[in-house]
């Protein structure tokens, strides 16, 4: 009775007829069956802050806005800020950085003022977690002298100046802690640190070999403790899950390190779900109960793209990456980008203020807006490769969150096994972004649009 | 009168000008490939020799150089599979699923001698009896070698003569320290399957027996991969999982380019890796063996989805791709060994120095033909690939031991295949 009450009051979702029922998809959340619990979703600043953060107020604001605000934007909750090395001999302007380093524990903290700007904002819009990451020392302490790497491509940091960027990274962060009410929550000194970084790649980057890796950790360990700061260290922002194990085995061997580190970070570039799958399992057996995130991705394809392919294509990887790789924290590269590429949630240009949508904000969003801090992701049965969701419960309000990818180009259905007293739904296809289409109460079956991605917000009353 | 056969011959012009549009309104394929931008570049010039064949079929290239299998998988489940589609070892998880079409009516309807055309190479892309993709490129794992660093060692150059301990003494002899550091290594490999997979079948291990059962943990088997790990473990003469990250690399070929590593093991494609680096002198052999030779054949195949609307122009395109014409250019471009007999017994491919701007030993290929191991090109190859590499990379990090190992694999592959 009461399902036929909901079928006659409500348009939304008709039930499939017989010929779609092929097409029904019924999965089942397990609410008793937890898994990790999400720090949040995030972006990073690297290559844009600095140019858009000197943009007119209204289009700087606008960027602003669309990266954080949970109700006009995608609601990030994590921003990472790039603690640039000076490089200034680069090709391409947005590569190249201000340091705030004049000289040793010397600081001119009115430089890189574009980027804090943003850095400001991201603060101002509710940004509660921000990750400061080098990826690497400034010129002063390196062997090339410069920040974008060693021109044979092996390591720059000097052997004797891993103090002094571990003195470097926390004065920096009690500057922005202290004296800028920035919310640092972590230090990230070292960034994919397995490549052979040089100037000729044309961004700043260092290689470290395992031992420097660990010495640096050290190094950067004892000064944080010494500093009295609130904040940890997120390391080692490793480029490919694949290589992984290599670090995590020499980090968590080490009994001051798999004490002090938060989480282990990796990357999502070049991985597969069985990279992923083999690198939980090789944690799982010798290090449990490491958190990880995935810190760093974006499609590795030339070309723009503005629509549903690649946004189904991220969709899939953040899919993976929270199911498969069990990451807390999901964050994207660039969220701003003006290259020929498939990154950048927001595409603008070399010249003027451009301000261009992607699909990939908006379903970037369909996770980040409705999966806060706190929540626990919950196992999900009966999806499959076309269908494909993951579920997460609120604890703080009780609600529960579906995010369903329908990676065909047909609508399809599904339905999903009683849980809370009504559901919100957002989606994300080739007509909307991230679009509010139904909210009421439970239907038997909800529409999936072809290619789409679609969020349900499952009321309960079983908050906290 | 006058008026109504200007009429007719109007309407004649209408109907042939409609009929013209019609013949003339191509059917459009799509095509997926992975590999480098030169193999890009490398399909869409055999595209282009296949549009003046075929001027009322488009192809359009899809290249998808990253989470290839996996990236297919999703269209074909999304009902929006590429009608043309790269595939290697991993086809048969594709084609026991109903996902390509099973090309044996096409290939009869056209004439096509399968053996003439490719030798053997077709049979590992048949599947229950049927064929269920084209051979387009092939050739053995080989071995490359640094002669500079062979002549300074005194060492003689590798043949297919050469078994397991004629390999381990040149290694030694080609690995150079400066204190505790190598600074030349003498062989260098890795986790990828090809490698430590040559080593066991080499020994006369295997992974599966002949009834498809799993025979992973097998004493052949363990003192393959034992020697494997020695290598970089014991020996010292190759580089370990941390070595590469610490030199910057997860792969043996650089190393070889940078003149740090003396026996390396890979495909045909290396030849263009290396025929422009400056002051690198280096040469090609056969892969040695032990208990018996063993080596792998790289390759992939054209296959069509079989969702395709248009099986028949999509057979007349990989048809004509892995004909004399189009393979030609795989050989021009110095881009892979074509999987076309003729072509790959031609003047132009056996010279070798159209691509490898040098006189090198091409009759390696030829010489790895009887060495090449029948791989157990199953549905679950590629999870068998995952239980398998899960295992061993811990073992390649001196995690676990070999007896463990192969134990633990055997294990799993029987929870796999059960």
């Amino acid at each position: 009775m009461k399902l036929l009450v909901w079928f006659l009051l409500i348009p939304l979702a008709v039930f499939p007829s017989n010929r779609q029922a092929q097409n029904v998809t019924t999965i089942s959340v397990h609410s008793a069956e937890t898994r990790q619990t999400i720090d949040g979703f995030g972006a990073s600043g690297a290559w844009w802050a600095q140019v858009i953060g000197g943009w007119s107020d209204e289009n700087r604001q606008r960027i602003v806005d669309l990266l954080f605000n949970p109700i006009t934007g995608i609601g990030l909750t994590i921003y990472r800020h790039n603690i640039g090395g000076g490089e200034q001999g680069l090709v391409d302007p947005w590569r190249m950085t201000e340091t705030f380093e004049t000289g040793a524990g010397e600081y001119d903290w009115t430089r890189d003022a574009n980027a804090m700007w943003v850095l400001r904002a991201a603060r101002d819009a509710g940004v509660n977690d921000v990750v400061v990451f080098a990826n690497s020392p400034p010129g002063r302490m390196t062997i090339s002298g410069r920040a974008a790497g060693n021109p044979g491509g092996g390591s720059n940091l000097l052997p004797d100046m891993h103090d002094d960027f571990a003195q470097y990274l926390v004065d920096i962060t009690r500057h922005l802690i202290e004296d800028e009410h920035i919310p640092v929550r972590w230090i990230s000194p070292i960034n994919e640190p397995q490549w052979d970084w040089q100037p000729s790649k044309g961004q700043e980057g260092t290689h470290y070999t395992t031992d420097e890796i660990i010495s640096v950790l050290l190094a950067l360990q004892t000064t944080i403790e010494q500093s009295g700061l609130d904040v940890e260290i997120s390391a080692i922002e490793a480029g490919e899950w694949s290589t992984a194990a290599i670090y995590a085995r020499r980090i968590y061997d080490e009994p001051v390190l798999a004490q002090a580190l938060d989480h282990f970070a990796v990357h999502s570039y070049w991985s597969s779900p069985d990279d992923k799958a083999q690198f939980v399992d090789f944690m799982a057996r010798h290090y449990p109960g490491v958190p990880l995130w995935m810190s760093e991705w974006t499609e590795m394809q030339q070309g723009r793209d503005y629509g549903m392919d690649s946004a189904l294509f991220m969709a899939n990887v953040i899919h993976d990456d929270l199911t498969i790789g069990g990451v807390t924290s999901w964050q994207y590269w660039i969220a701003v980008s003006k290259y020929n590429f498939r990154d950048g949630l927001i595409y603008t240009r070399e010249y003027g203020e451009e301000i261009e949508l992607t699909k990939r904000l908006w379903v970037m969003g369909n996770y980040s807006r409705y999966i806060q801090p706190g929540a626990i992701r919950l196992d999900v049965t009966g999806d499959n490769q076309v269908v494909r969701t993951s579920a997460y419960r609120d604890p703080a309000s009780g609600s529960i969150t579906v995010v369903a990818i329908n990676n065909s180009t047909d609508a399809q259905w599904i339905t999903v096994d009683s849980i809370g007293q009504s559901v919100s739904i957002y989606e994300t296809s080739e007509a909307n972004d991230l679009a509010a289409i139904y909210s009421g109460a439970l239907q038997p079956a909800y529409e999936l649009a072809p290619t789409s991605v679609t969020t349900f917000v499952f009321q309960t009353d079983q908050g906290t | 009168m006058r008026v109504r056969m200007i009429s007719l011959f109007a309407i004649s012009l209408f109907l042939l000008s409609v009929s013209v549009a019609v013949a003339q309104e191509p059917v459009v394929l799509r095509m997926s490939v992975w590999g480098s931008l030169s193999d890009q570049e490398a399909y869409q010039a055999r595209l282009d020799l296949a549009a003046e064949q075929f001027p009322d079929i488009d192809v359009e290239l899809l290249y998808t150089p990253d989470d290839y299998d996996q990236r297919i998988q999703t269209m074909m489940a999304g009902g929006d599979a590429p009608d043309i589609v790269q595939m290697a070892e991993a086809i048969h998880g594709f084609s026991s699923r109903g996902q390509l079409l099973a090309l044996d009516d096409l290939i009869s309807a056209s004439g096509l001698d399968m053996a003439a055309r490719f030798g053997t190479n077709h049979l590992q892309y048949q599947y229950e009896g049927s064929q269920y993709a084209l051979p387009d490129r092939g050739g053995a794992m080989i071995v490359y070698y640094n002669t500079d660093m062979f002549d300074a060692a005194g060492i003689d150059y590798p043949t297919a003569d050469w078994t397991w301990e004629d390999f381990l003494t040149a290694a030694q002899a080609l690995t150079l320290r400066d204190g505790d550091t190598v600074t030349q290594y003498g062989f260098a490999a890795g986790g990828w399957w090809p490698w430590w997979m040559s080593f066991i079948y080499q020994n006369g291990g295997a992974v599966l027996d002949e009834t498809g059962a799993p025979a992973f943990n097998t004493p052949e088997t363990a003192e393959a991969l034992q020697l494997y790990n020695d290598l970089v473990y014991t020996y010292g003469v190759a580089p370990s999982p941390e070595d590469y990250a610490n030199l910057g690399t997860n792969s043996p070929d650089p190393l070889f380019a940078q003149g740090k590593v003396a026996i390396i093991m890979t495909g045909f494609w290396n030849i263009a890796s290396l025929r422009d680096v400056p002051d690198l002198n280096w040469d090609i052999a056969p892969v040695w063996g032990n208990v018996e030779r063993g080596t792998v054949s790289f390759g992939s195949g054209l296959a069509i989805s079989s969702g395709s609307a248009h099986p028949e122009e999509a057979f007349q395109i990989i048809n004509f791709l892995t004909d004399e014409a189009a393979q030609t250019v795989i050989v021009e471009r110095g881009q892979d060994a074509p999987a076309n007999v003729a072509v790959l017994s031609s003047d132009l491919f056996l010279g070798g120095e159209t691509f490898a701007n040098r006189d090198i030993y091409m009759e390696a290929f030829a010489e790895s033909a009887d060495a090449i191991i029948a791989l157990p090109l199953i549905p679950q190859w590629n999870e068998m690939q995952s239980v398998m590499s899960a295992t061993l990379d811990e073992l390649f990090l001196n995690a676990i031991d070999t007896q463990t190992a192969v134990e633990q694999i055997q294990a799993d592959l029987e929870d796999l295949l059960q």
